[in-house]
């Protein structure tokens, strides 16, 4: 969709109209929830993330002042993930795991751990090349995570980011070429995980 | 496949990745890049890591995140009232503060027409010296005068001795001198005794006051050259001796301005209000970023 609609949709918005703001969500709401997987890397704390940012992005229509209108709806995702991260280091929380009802013991591959995908065979190194860019992304600072989320992993520009982040360009380029720095030593330990094609290119240049 | 890339190095590279490189710094950079192997390394390094974090498959949403009407009517905007109540506070309070600086420099009571009462008006009003009659004491002591002296109480009339021969003489005598009307030139300036040597009536040995009439200056007054009793007797008609010759100027007190009025605690009514014009403005000001 275009700057100019999604800005247009937001003027109506502001006068009342939901469903114009609906509109702004359906087209947003993926990019928006997957930005919170990747910096929370907890879909249902995702889920939450992203409810509570549509809901603050439309208490604060009056104060879009031009510009992305992605880039607005992504600075609320971002707030609403540092709020969690916030609320995860005060009261540091353990996943629960389910326990059997007749020996009290926990099961160790519960349900819903359980792949859904067609084919396990042909995506077992996708899912687990996944997990290992999730699992290093984790190790980055949060506000490294963020940047190198928003531009490697969802493509925005630099202006979009900075945007989004209200950080300058130059905070920007620097974060990021800090977190694709640590981020590429952390894959090197997943390199047999890496798809066959990028491991050739790399080892030939080795 | 280490490589040994400064940090610096490494923000270029990413930066020529994205195209966020400024044309000089990426023609320096391309030049490095042709001939540093591991410069062309690490480029490579970064574009596959980037191609691997795009590869990864993107979450469908579990459900659509788009807000209810119920959502709508619990989140909607409310109107924020005490915006405008800070704004229009500090604008009140500053109005109240220019005013009261602006009366400083403005005379309370200047915009009212000033109706001046007539005693009230500046005149300036020269009297022209009219020919008053020149007042010619001829001796202060009682009874040598005429009949206006009354000194020590004896009346105007006191023994006078005189002996004439005939009654032209005498009227010759009494008859008043001519006023000299006409300026003399210094060396004619007569004097009575001298005019009077041709008198035979023989007067008391009188100290004739030598009354010097200088023509060109005004007459003195009596009581002014210092010979004359200070105080001389008032004649009807004749405008006392303080005002005689004198260019009367009826100068009446200008008509001041009235006098401002000290108002009690200027300066704390001011400091109030340019307190209270800062902190509604800066309240309306925080009220307004926090909505935003």
């Amino acid at each position: 969709m275009a700057i100019a609609d999604d800005i247009s949709l937001v003027r109506a918005a502001q006068n009342g109209d939901l469903d114009a703001f609906n509109k702004l969500v359906l087209t947003h709401e993926e990019l928006a929830y997957n930005l919170a997987v990747r910096i929370l890397n907890d879909e249902a704390a995702a889920e939450d993330a992203t409810q509570l940012a549509f809901i603050s992005a439309f208490r604060s229509l009056k104060g879009y002042r031009g510009g992305s209108v992605r880039a607005w709806l992504l600075r609320m995702v971002t707030n609403a993930c540092y709020d969690e991260l916030r609320r995860r280091k005060r009261r540091p929380t353990t996943p629960l795991e389910p326990e059997s009802r007749d020996d009290q013991e926990e099961v160790e591959s519960p349900q819903w751990l359980a792949d859904d995908a067609p084919s396990p065979e042909e995506s077992f190194d996708q899912v687990e090349l996944e997990q290992a860019i999730q699992h290093c992304l984790e190790d980055l600072p949060c506000d490294f995570r963020i940047v190198v989320v928003m531009v490697d992993v969802e493509g925005l520009n630099y202006q979009e980011v900075s945007q989004a982040t209200q950080k300058p360009l130059g905070t920007i380029k620097s974060r990021l070429a800090r977190a694709r720095l640590k981020l590429r030593n952390c894959l090197q330990g997943f390199w047999e995980l890496l798809p066959e094609k990028f491991r050739h290119g790399i080892e030939e240049q080795a | 496949m280490k490589t040994q890339l400064s940090p610096h190095d490494w923000t270029l590279l990413s930066s020529y990745l994205d195209g966020q490189l400024p044309a000089r710094q990426k023609k320096h950079l391309d030049e490095r890049l042709s001939t540093s192997v591991d410069l062309r390394l690490g480029l490579e390094e970064l574009r596959q890591m980037r191609q691997v974090l795009r590869s990864t498959p993107r979450r469908k949403v579990p459900h659509h995140f788009t807000l209810t009407h119920a959502m709508f009517a619990e989140n909607a905007p409310r109107p924020n009232l005490w915006r405008p109540v800070f704004s229009i506070s500090s604008l009140v309070s500053l109005l109240m503060l220019t005013c009261l600086f602006m009366s400083k420099f403005v005379p309370l009571g200047a915009s009212a027409p000033r109706m001046d009462a007539p005693q009230m008006q500046v005149v300036e009003k020269v009297v022209e010296a009219q020919p008053t009659a020149e007042i010619i004491q001829w001796g202060v002591s009682p009874g040598q005068g005429g009949g206006g002296s009354e000194v020590d109480g004896k009346g105007g009339a006191g023994p006078l001795s005189m002996q004439v021969d005939s009654p032209q003489d005498f009227a010759a005598t009494m008859a008043p001198e001519p006023q000299v009307t006409e300026s003399l030139p210094s060396d004619q300036t007569l004097t009575f005794a001298e005019k009077s040597m041709d008198m035979t009536a023989t007067l008391e040995p009188i100290v004739t006051p030598t009354v010097v009439v200088d023509l060109e200056k005004p007459p003195a007054r009596v009581g002014e050259s210092g010979n004359e009793p200070t105080v001389g007797p008032l004649i009807l008609g004749i405008p006392p001796m303080e005002e005689q010759g004198i260019l009367m100027k009826t100068e009446q007190p200008a008509s001041t301005p009235l006098p401002l009025r000290k108002l009690p605690s200027l300066t704390i009514i001011e400091v109030a209000l340019l307190l209270v014009t800062l902190s509604t403005g800066l309240a309306a000001l925080l009220v307004g970023r926090k909505r935003s």
